[in-house]
């Protein structure tokens, strides 16, 4: 926005707003985590 | 006979990079720390708003108008996909701190990782942003604008009397 944060919250409160949104429909969707899930947020096993 | 020796140390110093890359991938990369994890999202938010953004400042620099919807998605899109095959079981490769933020609330990442990869994205970020400003100079090029109605002001007041808090 080359140094304009006139309505700099918008970029926050959208990526907080947006994750929790992303949160419920996965859980509406799939429902709770499971292992593979988990591996793939943290990293997954490595191919050695 | 020299050339049979210089050939056998050749192959042994091989073979002993062979053993210390092979324990380093399975010594430290398998247990993947922290500080190997905070690397790979500086890295890869780095190379994402490198391209994100640098598509529009090259364009920019090289005297063409704003690039299409299509470019601006296609290139971070091929990114993103190639980071997340290459780099993805290192850190699992966030590179965008909603989604390190959403994966804690799903309770599939562990909270006192949030922070440490917040910094790395950010840092990778406003590095990207001052190296493309360093090699081009002018970088509005890769930013993203509101389009010529929106009307900011207003939708923030409405938005402060839905959500029922002071402007800030």
């Amino acid at each position: 926005m080359g140094a304009n944060f006139t309505g700099w919250w918008v970029y926050v409160a959208g990526d907080i707003i947006g994750a929790a949104i992303a949160v419920v429909i996965i859980v509406l969707v799939r429902g709770m985590p499971d292992k593979a899930e988990m591996d793939a947020a943290e990293g997954g096993a490595l191919p050695l | 006979m020299p050339e049979a020796v210089a050939d056998q140390q050749e192959q042994h110093a091989a073979a002993i990079r062979r053993s210390y890359l092979l324990r380093f991938e399975e010594d430290t990369l398998k247990q993947r720390p922290l500080w190997i994890r905070v690397i790979i999202e500086f890295l890869g938010t780095f190379l994402l708003v490198t391209v994100a953004a640098g598509s529009g400042v090259i364009n920019g620099y090289a005297g063409g108008g704003p690039i299409s919807r299509s470019a601006a998605v296609i290139a971070p899109g091929a990114l993103v996909m190639a980071l997340i095959y290459a780099w993805g079981p290192l850190s699992g490769l966030h590179i965008n701190p909603a989604v390190t933020f959403a994966f804690a609330g799903r309770g599939v990442f562990r909270p006192a990782w949030v922070v440490p990869y917040w910094v790395a994205q950010f840092a990778g970020a406003v590095g990207a942003a001052l190296f493309l400003q360093a090699v081009f100079g002018h970088v509005s090029a890769g930013g993203n604008y509101p389009g010529p109605h929106a009307r900011t002001r207003h939708r923030g007041r409405e938005l402060h009397r839905l959500v029922g808090v002071r402007r800030w």
